[in-house]
């Protein structure tokens, strides 16, 4: 090693201190705290707290809400993932046809990202509503009132609600795809032209291979945004989030603070984000083993 | 170069500690302020009232007001205020969150001697200017320390117009309210408009048991270990009355998500509508110029055991943490904001006060909740209180009622559930 090399690694410390300071401190100790507090019943309202070793994670296993919160995490995941993913893809092949208005395109679809989701949610509430919704009301325009029905009731506001999460996120997901494809030469594609490949050949063959550690990144950053999704499905069905949509960050909020009628369970809930915090892991794990390739490298 | 990194570095994290450090710190200057955090949102009407009476006060009494609006999750921002020792010195809301969250533990302050104590112009005793039984709700051994400055019942809310129209008188008996749901239906109008939200849902079931069993019953259902509470054969009934109503709601009510029902009452697609009387405050802008809000109480059922008389009122007001800085400011600033011009003031955002006296001031659309809160007869706190006991209710009681009133489950079934899951939750 170069003496410069270790001069220059001394002169990163204090560039890195400040920034490690911060993340200790809004990151690493909330962290180990919620950590602690899930070994304790606490309240939140005062110090007082007591010791009750794991009977809250005990709690949790055999608590039917957290179960079916969970699986309303693991809806969210796999039907709003499974759509983000085949359209984005859809859009990347459309993207590649296209000659002319690539930028508004991608403006397009990456403009629910910059609206607040409360805003989303207030907007789509008025067009799922069900009385002057525009849904509906283009449905009748359009002779399809058999199509009609109550789009945000207990059978239907899962379904909706997918819906809105895939609309919002599916420009994200195709940027972060798009930045993949940008990087692949356009030799490579000329040649496949030259070779007498066609459009949907040359996406499967060279576009989806070429950017898999993209996709794969993408894939992970879903996994991660859809099982600690909270704003959405919380602003989903106005100032009281309906049960039928309770994942576990929505439970989690509930026992812990809640309004109208809060539980104020610190360390239950503290318990339940570890959980959250594990699943996360396991999840991201899993789809790293399944998603492994070897790179492309060009 | 060594020396200049360090300095910068040290600078930077001195700069870094020193900004949260200056705005969160207290100073010299702010010492004999009032610190107040308001459960009322930046610009909600009744935010602007509290700043006018903030304004008022600090012109008065040369007491400053440090005011700030955490907005209706006041409680996040008080709890971890209060666990790191700056709790403030004044907070407001809905007494029944502030039971749940510090008033149970005994962490507000007793408020007996502002009580005992005199009004603001000193023309009597402060206790003497309030509407029996609104004072009473927050509770610590014995003492009170909650002073409520707007109170609320549930009702059913209706258009005056519309009853005209019709020739209607306000319902005494329930079978009186089904008589004119089923003329209603017959016309092909929808009797009651709603949305579909677990709080909202519950009004159904806590009404029914309050008319069939009285005050206390629905109380005892949520805290009796033994379930025994859940075989009385009128709480059947009163889940069974549930599932009956169900079939006069408007159609496709369970897609409603709030504010969409309550908007499509106003705007006259169902003619009754259950729910607190803040109801005019949220819907003034949304009704029609002839629309006239009146109200009419839960009617009695026949053969209930429950006092039809009985009121429900639910208070909001202030409270002082017991680790409050000032306390006697708080105090003071509470005597100040309950002087009756105050009140008047506030029922333009159509609150109702909780003064006595002020009959000839009350605007008409709040006359009839008025009338109800200050009628002859006992009260009850909303739900019977079980919003306090939060996991309960929340995680035991809303799914089931939930299933009940979507009918997805017999009455019979959300009896023999409830019964099991509360004896399951109460000896866990």
């Amino acid at each position: 090693m170069s003496n410069s090399f270790k001069r220059n690694k001394k002169l990163a410390i204090p560039f890195l201190v400040p920034s490690l300071l911060v993340y200790i401190i809004f990151f690493i100790y909330p962290a180990l705290s919620g950590l602690f507090y899930s070994f304790f019943d606490y309240k939140g309202f005062s110090r007082d707290k007591t010791f009750i070793g794991i009977s809250n994670f005990v709690e949790a296993l055999s608590d039917k809400i957290f179960w079916s919160a969970l699986v309303i995490n693991l809806k969210i995941m796999f039907f709003g993932g499974l759509f983000i993913f085949l359209l984005a893809f859809v859009f990347l092949i459309i993207f590649q046809c296209i000659g002319h208005f690539k930028g508004t395109i991608r403006a397009l679809l990456f403009l629910p990202n910059i609206i607040s989701p409360v805003a989303i949610c207030i907007l789509w509430g008025f067009v799922f509503n069900q009385n002057f919704g525009l849904l509906n009301n283009i449905l009748t325009s359009m002779g399809l009132e058999n199509l009609i029905v109550p789009w945000l009731d207990p059978e239907h506001i899962m379904g909706s609600l997918i819906f809105v999460i895939v609309w919002t996120y599916v420009g994200f997901y195709f940027v972060i795809l798009l930045s993949g494809v940008s990087k692949i030469p356009d030799s490579v594609y000329e040649s496949a032209i030259l070779e007498g490949a066609s459009p949907i050949q040359t996406f499967f063959k060279i576009t989806v291979p070429m950017i898999w550690d993209v996709f794969t990144v993408a894939v992970v950053y879903w996994l991660i945004t859809s099982l600690k999704m909270f704003e959405l499905p919380f602003s989903f069905t106005g100032f009281k989030p309906r049960m039928e949509i309770w994942n576990l960050p929505i439970y989690i909020y509930m026992l812990g603070f809640g309004r109208n009628d809060a539980i104020y369970r610190i360390g239950y809930a503290a318990a339940i984000a570890v959980f959250l915090s594990i699943i996360v892991m396991i999840f991201v794990q899993i789809s790293r083993k399944l998603m492994s390739r070897e790179s492309i490298e060009y | 170069m060594k020396r200049k990194l360090t300095i910068v570095l040290l600078f930077v994290i001195a700069i870094a500690f020193a900004f949260p450090l200056a705005a969160g710190g207290s100073s010299e200057s702010d010492e004999e302020a009032l610190e107040f955090w308001c459960y009322w949102d930046k610009g909600h009407p009744n935010d602007l009232w509290m700043r006018q009476i903030i304004d008022d006060f600090e012109k008065e009494t040369g007491i400053k007001v440090n005011y700030s609006n955490p907005g209706a999750n006041i409680l996040l921002s008080v709890a971890p205020a209060i666990v790191d020792g700056n709790a403030p010195d004044l907070i407001d809301g809905h007494c029944i969150e502030m039971i749940a969250s510090l008033g149970n533990d005994g962490l507000l302050l007793p408020l007996e001697d502002l009580y005992s104590g005199t009004t603001w112009d000193g023309s009597g005793t402060f206790e003497s200017q309030f509407i029996e039984g609104t004072t009473t709700q927050g509770m610590y051994d014995g003492e009170r320390w909650f002073v409520p400055y707007c109170a609320h019942t549930s009702c059913f809310h209706y258009n005056k117009a519309e009853f005209e129209k019709r020739g209607w008188e306000i319902p005494e008996t329930w079978d009186d309210f089904i008589a004119m749901c089923d003329e209603l239906v017959a016309e092909g109008i929808a009797p009651i408009g709603l949305d579909n939200t677990p709080l909202y849902n519950a009004y159904w079931f806590y009404w029914f048991m309050e008319r069939i069993c009285g005050t206390g019953a629905f109380w005892e259902l949520a805290t009796d270990p033994t379930g025994a509470a859940w075989d009385n054969p009128d709480v059947l009934r009163a889940a069974q009355m549930v599932a009956d109503v169900s079939k006069y709601f408007i159609n496709g009510w369970m897609g409603n998500v709030w504010p969409a029902g309550q908007i499509a009452w106003a705007q006259g697609s169902a003619i009754f509508h259950l729910d607190g009387s803040y109801i005019a405050n949220e819907l003034f802008d949304k009704v029609d110029e002839d629309f006239e809000f009146g109200a009419f109480p839960f009617p009695a059922i026949e053969g209930g055991k429950g006092d039809p008389a009985s009121k429900e009122i639910s208070v909001m007001g202030f409270a002082v943490p017991k680790d409050a800085k000032h306390p006697d400011l708080a105090k003071k600033f509470i005597q100040f904001a309950l002087q009756p011009k105050y009140q008047i003031s506030m029922m333009e955002t159509y609150y109702p006060t909780t003064l006595v006296g002020l009959d000839d001031e009350i605007p008409d659309y709040i006359k009839d909740v008025y009338a109800i809160i200050t009628s002859d007869g006992p009260v009850h706190m909303m739900y019977d209180g079980l919003q306090s006991r939060g996991e309960w209710w929340s995680t035991v009681f809303y799914p089931v009622d939930n299933d009940l009133i979507y009918g997805n489950i017999t009455p019979e079934e959300f009896v023999s559930r409830l019964k099991a899951d509360t004896v399951a939750y109460l000896n866990k």
